[in-house]
């Protein structure tokens, strides 16, 4: 392992969270409240670390795979330890583990909250948490790829590491582009999110922080009852709209852009991805026209948007969704599970995963009855190759492992199944509210400390798709292979 | 440049490498799904799996919107068709490996054909070479640049050498031959020599200068300098028949050993003043009973490269005064040479080579100046040659009082047919030429050395 680039990139990371914890610090002085100070002293702090170590002169700036999974998952734990101390210096969050809890939820864009008063906390520390959803949703690695491209030779191995899906690919040659490219259709679409919201009422700073909260699926809002506390239609349909967009590939994005039409609008996964969302409005409507009198209209109001923001795992609620017919919280827990689309900011299995999956087993089927059919499995008419699929299983069967051992840990705290099972899901798909004790009106200060570690490390496997997080738990990467 | 190289074998790999490095997007198209994972994990390009055959491909690849296309596949004739559909789909300029002996009685003709702008034959370069080596023996690494007039080679300093211990401006040797120590390697590393640098055992230096001062000053060190009258060639691949029939043209008498029987008639039949031999090229007793010893060179290029180190170290060991070995991989090409092979050639380094000078210039054409282009010690170091044809700013002002970047040397003028080695004084002057030696490995443009 190559230390010194190691040094380099944490060094990095720590000045580009340094640079993205300026307008939160703006915000705090201009607000005039207490957490100004702490802010002003973890950005000092963070440059004085950071800057020396990113102007290290490396020799060596080949990273192997494994490497590159082991900076990824070092970079996030710094990230995140780092972006915490603003929320724990200014006492704002007294406990320094619920303050990385709260972090981590935001980098991981999970949303998932401590908070039992959201709206008394300091507008710079909610601006932060939101800035952490917004840096979290796309990457801080990638941003690094696109702003000093110069770090490593071997970027591919970090970008693959960090960014969603079973098979990470560039959308132009050069690693620095595609870089570029997506965080700027990241950006532009954050942009015309805020435009949206402020025409749709919001203040200016609600609007910014409810579309880096979006556009991050991350779903932190500084109300107390989330996106219900607007009351508005429009602000739920924009919403619905910008997390549906946020959920898809954005390579389907570059496709447009380039005026690939055909390619973009062809895609399996863009067609599946809206198909279940789709049915989960349906099914979903249909199950609880009871409780609004047979509103239709008004259930579908509150059905497509808690079923877009489960899918693209956001976790943003405009009702209590925990009052609904057990039926519709199957599909939420579903929905849960499946997530959003590969190379999007959404979390959870990823829906590509779950085409392959199910195209595989068919094609299992087939062999029983035709022992020697030869069929291969494609998607977008490329052929997908077996190792490909073998990893897709694979990632699937860990997700399941570990969706066990954290169920198995978190029931120590003797909760009911579905409070335990609930919370492990949504923390591993990265979505925030979960079922019960955990809903979307309540949060996750009922859990001990020893949970809350545990609830962390699944937010982190979930965002970063396990393996660079397992790898820091292999002991001696070295000699794993014997 | 948005280039696309079609075929990931050794050719396209490395100069996908090489080209890369040089801020062009690459993009590479190849039918083997696991050779391309591994590019990709290597290189900063992408990949597409598919036959360049194929219109979705390359319509995939965004043909119509590149600048170049490289077809380097195994197969003349698939690179020649691929060439054509490139063309024909708005790229715009193509080059094509033609390799296939049977096509280069009508290479002018399929160039028009298939509007080809350039063809490259990785044999008949790498033969090329070898027979500049064979001509003048005294050399281990040889690159002409300016017409043939000005020679750039390495000279290995050993045991006995007076240079030892001694530093460039105590050594008057080089001035009063009138050439120039334009780099060095030691440890793998190339460094460009200042006038304290102390040379050691093992040093490579590269000397530059007009070709007779440089052969007389290897003469002067080196014990066999007399012209070969005949070679022993292992191997009877495409290399070994350019290279004998190039070699037959300038009266060098030539013996080729096959191990294959048939292969040998064909031979035979394709060169009849040659002298065929069938049998094992790496046998010790049957190439002394063919007397390996008293051959000028010994040049060995059969498909392994194994094979032709062994069959190097086994000549070099009863005596042969000079061993050349075909080596195709080309990682620790240097590691090779420390253990007595006394010269290396890799077609698809001087295959990249070639081209890079084709797309070098085509991202100056409206200036096309780099006239010659050569990659030293593993794509570290390069040698220019670049004509002086506008008038630049810095023109007929004195190099001392030019702020040249660090790396960059400026090694020769050539002006009127004169081999002038510059030193502080000299000036560049309208319609010189000059050679420069730098690691900076981009430049296409003369502004950009200072």
């Amino acid at each position: 392992m190559n230390i010194k680039i190691l040094v380099k990139i944490l060094g990095f990371v720590l000045c580009f969270e340094a640079i993205f914890m300026l307008p939160s610090t703006a915000i705090s002085y201009a607000a005039g409240q207490y957490d100004f100070l702490s802010f002003l002293l973890i950005f000092a702090l963070m440059l004085a670390i950071g800057i020396p170590c990113s102007l290290l002169n490396v020799k060596r700036t080949k990273l192997y795979a494994k490497d590159g999974l082991t900076a990824v998952a070092l970079s996030w734990i710094l990230l995140c330890v780092a972006g915490c101390l603003p929320f724990y210096i200014s006492g704002a969050i007294p406990s320094f583990i619920d303050s990385l809890f709260e972090t981590i939820s935001g980098f991981t864009t999970t949303g998932a909250s401590i908070l039992n008063d959201i709206e008394s906390m300091p507008k710079g520390l909610l601006f932060w948490r939101s800035t952490t959803q917004w840096i979290g949703g796309m990457g801080v690695l990638v941003f690094a790829l696109a702003v000093v491209p110069s770090i490593t030779d071997s970027g591919i191995n970090i970008m693959r590491a960090e960014s969603p899906g079973p098979s990470t690919s560039k959308l132009v040659p050069r690693l620095r582009k595609t870089a570029i490219i997506l965080y700027l259709i990241y950006t532009s679409l954050t942009i015309l999110e805020v435009i949206c919201l402020k025409i749709a009422g919001m203040s200016f700073y609600d609007a910014f922080l409810h579309a880096m909260s979006t556009a991050a699926t991350g779903g932190f809002s500084n109300q107390n009852t989330s996106i219900g506390a607007y009351n508005s239609v429009a602000i739920e349909i924009i919403i619905t709209v910008f997390m549906y967009l946020f959920g898809i590939n954005f390579a389907i994005y570059f496709a447009v852009l380039t005026k690939n039409f055909r390619n973009a609008f062809k895609s399996v996964e863009l067609r599946i991805y809206t198909a279940i969302m789709l049915a989960a409005y349906i099914l979903i409507t249909m199950n609880i026209l009871n409780l609004y009198d047979g509103h239709i209209l008004t259930a579908l109001r509150y059905s497509s948007f808690q079923a877009t923001s489960i899918m693209t795992t956001t976790g943003f609620s405009s009702t209590d969704f925990n009052i609904w017919p057990s039926f519709s919280k199957s599909i939420i827990l579903l929905l849960m599970m499946i997530g959003a689309s590969a190379s999007s900011t959404g979390g959870g299995i990823k829906v590509i995963r779950i085409i392959i999956m199910f195209k595989s087993l068919g094609i299992s089927f087939k062999k029983i009855f035709h022992p020697n059919i030869v069929k291969t499995v494609s998607i977008d008419e490329h052929a997908v190759d077996n190792n490909t699929i073998f990893n897709v299983l694979l990632f699937i069967l860990l997700y399941i492992i570990v969706i066990i051992i954290a169920t198995l840990l978190l029931s120590i705290e003797n909760f009911d199944f579905m409070t335990t099972f609930s919370s492990v899901l949504t923390m591993i798909g990265n979505t925030g509210p979960g079922l019960e004790m955990v809903g979307p009106m309540s949060n996750y200060s009922i859990y001990s400390a020893f949970s809350k570690i545990v609830m962390s490390l699944c937010m982190l496997i979930g965002r970063l798709e396990i393996l660079p997080i397992l790898f820091l738990f292999i002991p001696n990467k070295r000699s794993y292979i014997k | 440049m948005k280039i696309i190289i079609i075929g990931d074998g050794k050719v396209g790999s490395t100069l996908a490498n090489v080209l890369s490095k040089e801020d062009n997007d690459i993009t590479i198209i190849d039918k083997n799904a696991s050779v391309l994972n591994q590019t990709n994990d290597d290189l900063d390009v992408i990949c597409i799996e598919g036959s360049g055959l194929n219109i979705k491909t390359l319509n995939e690849a965004k043909v119509q919107e590149s600048d170049l296309v490289i077809a380097v596949t195994n197969q003349d004739e698939i690179n020649m068709i691929c060439c054509l559909y490139a063309k024909r789909m708005g790229a715009k300029y193509t080059i094509a490996r033609i390799r296939d002996p049977e096509h280069s009685e009508e290479i002018k003709a399929l160039m028009e054909e298939l509007e080809l702008n350039q063809i490259i034959n990785p044999e008949y370069t790498a033969a090329d070479h070898i027979s500049r080596l064979v001509m003048w023996p005294t050399f281990s690494d040889i690159e002409l640049f300016a017409d043939n007039k000005v020679l750039l080679t390495k000279y290995r300093i050993d045991d006995s050498s007076p240079f030892i211990g001694k530093s460039l401006t105590d050594i008057t040797d080089f001035d009063r031959a009138n050439i120039l120590v334009a780099a060095i390697e030691r440890n793998y590393e190339t460094i460009i020599p200042k006038g304290d640098f102390v040379f050691k055992k093992d040093d490579y230096l590269y000397i530059i200068g007009e070709v007779s001062s440089v052969n007389i000053f290897l003469q002067q060190r080196n014990k066999h300098n007399n012209k070969l009258t005949d070679v022993m060639i292992i191997g009877g691949g495409r290399i070994s028949i350019y290279l004998a029939q190039i070699l037959l043209k300038n009266k060098i008498k030539v013996k080729i050993i096959e191990q294959n029987p048939e292969k040998c008639i064909n031979l035979n039949m394709l060169l009849p003043d040659a002298m065929i031999i069938n049998g094992d090229g790496t046998d010790y007793d049957f190439l002394q009973s063919e007397n390996m010893s008293s051959a000028g060179a010994f040049i060995a290029l059969m498909g392994h490269d194994e094979a032709n180190i062994i069959a190097c170290l086994i000549a070099k060991k009863s005596g042969a005064t000079k061993t050349i070995a075909k080596v195709t991989r080309i990682k620790g090409l240097n590691l090779i040479k420390d253990i007595g092979v006394d010269s290396i050639i890799s077609p698809k380094l001087l295959t990249a080579n070639h081209i890079l000078r084709f797309a070098r210039n085509l991202k100056v054409k409206e200036d096309p100046s780099i006239n010659e282009l050569y990659m030293m010690n593993e794509n570290k170091m390069q040698a220019l040659e670049f004509s002086v044809e506008h008038a630049y700013d810095f023109l007929n002002i004195p190099l001392k009082n030019l702020k040249i970047k660090k790396n960059v040397l400026i090694a020769v003028i050539v002006r009127n047919n004169k081999i002038i080695i510059p030193r502080g004084d000299d000036c560049v002057k309208l319609n010189d030429r000059i050679i420069i030696i730098t690691s900076i490995l981009n430049i296409v443009n003369l502004t950009e050395i200072f």
